[in-house]
């Protein structure tokens, strides 16, 4: 994942709004659309850097 | 749970691309849009005879059709089956009974439903025309998302099984209006989740959703109503639109909103040909 994303910004952002990147995604819009706190979002790309 | 839930998405959004079948022309031309809808799912799914796109997820996933065919021996649906069978020979209070309301007296005639009626200007689904014969007689209205109008449907799609769809979308604005808005409703994103209909079951037919094998639009209509575990009960094609809005967290219209019943003539306008399966089980 480190690789792929080595800004963490840019993984948190298609976190928080991937239809911005790719506007076919199904991803939900988790920090657009307030489906997760910011805390949750910066846990959730914790933990995909883990992978 | 709900951040490890999010996670599963996140990951699986990750390698998802999603495709639409290509757009129809500027003028509203329903005979493209069903050649682009049709191509779109038989190549994508070149292995799936084309009847068998009614079957859902059945049809996408051999280890749940499995499970499925030892189950269809003692079918959930029966019940409803027998019961709508008792409903539709038993006379409303003034003597007439449903039959009088239908063609054929409402034997064998589920895949021709939804019509447009060109007095009315309106698309008139099965589960409409239903609660209109009621009215007329002097009944009341049942709810249009389960029990007795599901036992009802459920004994109509009986006695149609096997017979082809066959939607037909006249050459009248209203009924071309008909069909775009319902095609439009179809694609397009709502909700706190941000999935349109077709998210699910265009782009990603076969993929699962938590434990849910997603089905294809294409027959999707056939197999209504269905028995579902997860309702513990039978439920109408209104049903599966109030729940798959609700699901993305969007507002649901009312069952049988204008809306609605536009969507489903778009997407019964989309399995024309292929045979009614309903009642249907699904898990």
């Amino acid at each position: 994942m480190k690789t792929r994303f080595p800004d963490r910004k840019e993984l948190r952002g298609i976190v928080f709004d991937e239809t911005k990147r790719n506007p076919q995604t199904v991803m939900p819009p988790f920090g657009r659309n307030l489906i997760l706190t910011d805390g949750e979002i910066e846990a959730i790309v914790d933990f995909l850097y883990t992978r | 749970m709900r951040i490890f839930r999010a996670i599963a998405v996140v990951l699986a959004a990750l390698v998802v691309v999603g495709a639409r079948p290509a757009a129809a022309a500027d003028s509203i031309d329903p005979d493209t849009g069903f050649k682009a809808f049709r191509d779109y799912f038989t190549k994508r799914f070149p292995n799936v005879p084309l009847n068998d796109f009614v079957n859902g997820p059945y049809s996408m996933d051999a280890e749940l059709r499995k499970q499925w065919e030892a189950i269809d021996d003692f079918s959930p649906y029966d019940f409803a089956i027998d019961r709508g069978k008792e409903m539709f020979a038993t006379p409303f209070k003034n003597g007439k009974s449903y039959g009088d309301c239908f063609p054929d007296s409402g034997i064998g005639i589920r895949q021709n439903y939804p019509y447009f009626d060109d007095k009315t200007g309106e698309v008139i689904t099965l589960e409409l025309a239903l609660n209109r014969c009621r009215e007329a007689n002097g009944e009341e209205p049942y709810s249009y998302v389960k029990d007795e109008m599901a036992s009802l449907t459920a004994y109509m799609a009986f006695t149609s099984r096997g017979k082809p769809f066959d939607i037909k979308i006249p050459n009248d604005p209203r009924a071309l209006a008909a069909y775009e808005k319902g095609e439009e409703y179809f694609y397009t994103r709502r909700g706190q989740l941000n999935f349109s209909c077709a998210s699910c079951h265009v782009q990603n037919p076969g993929n699962h959703i938590r434990t849910e094998v997603l089905a294809p639009a294409l027959g999707i209509v056939a197999a209504m109503p269905i028995y579902r575990s997860e309702w513990n009960g039978m439920g109408t094609m209104s049903r599966r639109l109030v729940t798959c809005n609700s699901q993305v967290r969007g507002v649901p219209l009312k069952p049988q909103d204008e809306l609605y019943r536009d969507v489903e003539y778009y997407l019964s306008y989309m399995s024309n040909g292929l045979p009614i399966s309903g009642p249907g089980a699904r898990p």
